[in-house]
């Protein structure tokens, strides 16, 4: 394969000289900071000028927090939310979806309009919806179902609430994602199948989740990552208080609020770290999968 | 007998569907109903038709919300973000399709790897150095920090769009005495259009509905872009629950629109690149 410009020599040099100063920016407005940040972690860091190394200081104060396994226990009930409700609901109807051709695209639309809403609108609507007296409330009592009125944003219920929200937002995502690895299906595998007289559930499970077996990998991946560093409709409704709180929560204030920038950094180390290790592992089991 | 069960699953199926879509649009037409009423009027009952339609809600939401100046900066900072991550997308998208340079493929790798970089690892250092730099409370100081946050995922759509376009176009203009700039000029950015237009498109909606960084970056009410601008003014205003309804609809409003007017683009874009 002939692999350069056309231009030879001089084509090589006009390539790097343009990829060059686009990798050193991202490098230095992300990667760099990103390593500054495990740096800071070692650190007593303000934000300004102090600046002292404390060696592992940091991690004992967090791994010794109770507040930590309070946002980290968060993180992973809203991990176990995300990889079950809108992956199951997606698939389910995306399957059903793809076999509707009146009416595809105007559905497709309306499932998906709550993901092209900010996090800051949306999470405010539903604070006044969730508003314990101004709310849904009023209406399920209006309606003879006052047993259904609950106080959303407290303790016993804000994290579910908040992720409710989310989810609303999501799923659409995730439906449309899942409704084009779908369409790649071979429709000659569901005639077949129909022939030998399988029901709708026995070609969900042994020809679409099969065949969209990548895609759902690819869902999970990214569930787990953005899981653990999930912050904008936490913070939007309820600022990570009220048995919210999450690890970026926590992190945002030590670093923004409390002046602890050295601290901040040491959640963000172990927020990557796991990420680093769910990567590592998805690596894992991908190449399974791909050899399989 | 099996035609007639057939057709009345197919029937049961079309109503749940329609019914889950009624579901999911409830809360944005609840909001833009009570957008239309008074506060005393929701307060008494949660969600409600508006009558008579409280049109001065909105310009009383508009001139309070200080939303010129909100959308002005939205525009400014989307929009300058956006045509810088194009520029980058399409000049890197073309050396990296177009070379196999030992630095092209360490570049594919290390772009396809800061894809999940969370956005607090680098957070706490970037914005205390902007803070010494005096660019916390700019819109460039944001601006800059989108832009490295959108390259990554535009370049790699742009170099696989750009690798689907034949080679032997760009050899031609090269022979006749092209410049590589007057090749991704001339030659490929006016068949990259698609690619471009999607582009264009989701990091326009991404940085307008940005909350996290621009609610940090920019801390002066009058500098804000319009998403938190919002949420400050639920803080200050949100007694009037009107205002909330009314305020949320004139915030989403562009963003809604531009999706039921470029709908196959916003699918199409912001699902590419998971599907594979």
């Amino acid at each position: 394969m002939q692999a350069n410009l056309g231009y030879k020599k001089r084509g090589n040099r006009v390539a790097v000289a343009s990829l060059l100063p686009i990798f050193l920016y991202h490098f230095l407005v992300i990667v760099l900071p990103s390593f500054n940040s495990v740096v800071n972690s070692f650190t007593n860091w303000n934000g300004l000028l102090t600046k002292e190394f404390i060696g592992v200081e940091n991690y004992r104060e967090l791994f010794g927090d109770p507040n930590f396994y309070e946002a980290f226990a968060n993180n992973l009930r809203w991990l176990v939310l995300f990889l079950t409700i809108p992956i199951i609901l997606s698939i389910v109807v995306g399957f059903f979806l793809a076999k509707t051709h009146r009416g595809q695209v105007a559905l497709r639309a309306c499932y998906f309009l709550p993901y092209v809403i900010s996090a800051a609108i949306a999470g405010k609507i539903f604070a006044a919806f969730y508003n314990p007296y101004f709310g849904i409330n009023t209406l399920f009592e209006q309606l003879g179902l006052a047993f259904l009125a609950k106080d959303w944003l407290a303790p016993a219920n804000a994290l579910y609430s908040v992720a409710t929200v989310d989810m609303w937002h999501w799923w659409g995502f995730l439906l449309v994602v899942f409704l084009s690895a779908m369409q790649q299906i071979d429709p000659m595998l569901y005639e077949s199948a129909e022939v030998e007289g399988a029901n709708e559930l026995q070609k969900l499970w042994f020809i679409t989740i099969p065949g969209i077996k990548r895609t759902l990998l690819f869902v999970i991946l990214a569930t787990m990552v953005w899981s653990i560093s999930t912050f904008d409709y936490v913070w939007v409704m309820t600022k990570g208080s009220s048995g919210s709180s999450l690890l970026s929560t926590m992190l945002y204030k030590n670093a923004f609020f409390k002046y602890r920038a050295g601290y901040a950094c040491a959640i963000a180390v172990v927020q990557t770290g796991i990420a680093i290790v769910v990567f590592g592992g998805f690596a894992l089991i991908q190449k399974n999968v791909g050899d399989e | 007998m099996m035609k007639h069960k057939k057709k009345r699953n197919s029937i049961i199926l079309h109503l749940t569907l329609m019914l889950l879509a009624l579901i999911q649009v409830t809360p944005l037409l609840a909001a833009l109903m009570n957008s239309l009423r008074t506060n005393a009027a929701i307060k008494k009952v949660a969600v409600g038709i508006p009558l008579p339609p409280q049109f001065s809600n909105f310009l009383k939401a508009w001139t309070i919300g200080g939303y010129f100046t909100a959308f002005t900066n939205s525009i400014l900072v989307s929009i300058a973000s956006s045509v810088v991550v194009l520029a980058f997308s399409i000049i890197g998208g073309y050396f990296l399709s177009r070379t196999s340079l030992r630095f092209s493929k360490f570049l594919l790798i290390y772009f396809g790897v800061s894809l999940s970089i969370p956005t607090f690892s680098f957070l706490v250092p970037v914005y205390y150095s902007f803070a010494s730099l005096n660019l916390v409370n700019t819109h460039i100081g944001l601006i800059i920090i989108y832009i490295a946050m959108n390259m990554p995922f535009n370049i790699m759509l742009a170099s696989s769009f750009i690798s689907q376009i034949p080679k032997a176009l760009d050899e031609a203009a090269i022979i006749d005495g092209c410049s590589p700039y007057q090749v991704i000029g001339r030659i490929i950015f006016p068949l990259a259009k698609p690619v471009i237009t999607t582009i264009l498109l989701i990091s326009f909606v991404n940085t307008w509905n940005e909350y996290t960084l621009a609610n940090i970056f920019l801390q002066k009410p009058e500098l804000k872009t319009a998403a938190t601008r919002y949420v400050l003014f639920v803080g200050e205003r949100g007694s009037d629950l009107s205002m909330i309804y009314t305020a949320g609809i004139i915030t989403m409003l562009p963003i809604v629109i531009l999706f039921f007017l470029l709908q196959n683009y916003f699918i199409d874009g912001m699902t590419s690149g998971s599907v594979k």
